[in-house]
């Protein structure tokens, strides 16, 4: 849990380096987030292609608004922010839908633009796995996004809800929606 | 599906997601006991969740230098445009410094140099006024086109 913000101790570290762009802080951030960073984008948008471009404005993104995290609480809800809102951008250019369109009635990102396989069926590495990756295929990005946010960045639904910019039973309901769907997946394994 | 059970699916729900009480969690716990149906969905759930750890996405090879190498340049370029920004800060006090002499000193020192008031003024403004006002103006443009020939640079 709070992986890299316990593992180096100090937020106020990061926040002291990122506040004086400190080259060195950002590399050793880097080298800390990026697999979780490419991970986060790939949820969120349903696709590999792009992630690459993303995951580096990210980090510049980073560097050029670090004053803006304060060291008060883990860096990670605030590096999934910035990344977040360059996703939905991204969307934008694209015009594909917006992550910030609402669950009810609208469409949000859903499938994958992207041709040829899904980047979960290429990066599962179990029999679970890959049982799993046609139900995350099916499932629209904020789900995926809660779910990648609450079972794999071990994030409360507090945490989760500030990243998104989402009220915390609107979270809640996704991650239920985003259970269901892996779960009949799990089920329909067990009953072949 | 019977009302006690879709209860105990919810609160099973409520649990895994992180918003189930202590209370949700002991009753979750002592139902599972004696409840196969419950018990199956609590385990298909945690498969789930344990099933997503199954997948390995990792940063494309060289991402990390590439991006590092952005991060520099940019870095770079900041401390380039700060530079030249306190560089404009000088040149703006100098010009409004200039100004208030000028206004002010001007007569003064044509008396004490004897020179005709608007001769002073004249010079002031050649020496001191107009070169750090074009300092002042000069200064944020600089970095900029610093920047398009850089990119200039890269595109060849």
């Amino acid at each position: 849990m709070a992986l890299a913000s316990t593992v180096h101790g100090d937020t106020r570290e990061i926040a002291r380096g990122l506040r004086e762009r400190d080259v060195a802080v950002v590399q050793m951030l880097v080298e800390e987030y990026q697999d979780r960073l490419v991970r986060y984008l790939v949820y969120v948008l349903g696709r590999r292609d792009g992630v690459d471009d993303l995951v580096q404005e990210t980090w510049l993104r980073v560097m050029e608004r670090g004053k803006s995290y304060d060291g008060q609480s883990r860096f990670e809800p605030w590096l999934f922010t910035v990344a977040r809102h360059l996703a939905i951008d991204f969307l934008r250019r694209r015009r594909e839908v917006s992550l910030d369109a609402e669950d009810d009635g609208r469409p949000l990102v859903a499938a994958p633009v992207s041709q040829g396989m899904s980047p979960f069926a290429m990066a599962a590495r179990t029999e679970d796995a890959e049982r799993l990756a046609a139900g995350l295929q099916g499932l629209q990005g904020v789900q995926r996004e809660a779910l990648v946010l609450r079972f794999l960045e071990d994030m409360s639904l507090q945490e989760i809800a500030a990243v998104v910019h989402a009220p915390v039973p609107t979270v809640a309901a996704r991650i239920y929606r985003g259970l269901a769907a892996l779960r009949s997946q799990m089920e329909e394994k067990h009953e072949r | 599906m019977s009302a006690r059970h879709e209860e105990f699916e919810q609160r099973i729900d409520r649990s895994l997601a992180g918003a189930g009480t202590p209370e949700d969690e002991r009753l979750v716990e002592e139902h599972v006991r004696g409840c196969a149906a419950c018990g199956e969905y609590l385990s298909a759930s945690r498969r789930a969740v344990a099933g997503l750890k199954g997948f390995s996405f990792e940063a494309g090879l060289g991402l990390n230098a590439k991006v590092m190498a952005a991060v520099r340049a940019r870095a770079e370029q900041m401390e380039a445009r700060r530079r030249w920004m306190r560089l404009s800060v000088v040149a703006l006090v100098l010009t409004v410094l200039g100004t208030v002499v000028d206004l002010s000193v001007g007569r003064w020192a044509a008396g004490f140099f004897d020179l005709r008031p608007v001769e002073v003024q004249h010079g002031l403004m050649a020496l001191w006024i107009v070169p750090s006002f074009g300092l002042l103006v000069l200064f944020p443009v600089l970095p900029l086109l610093a920047a398009k020939r850089q990119e200039k640079g890269r595109s060849i």
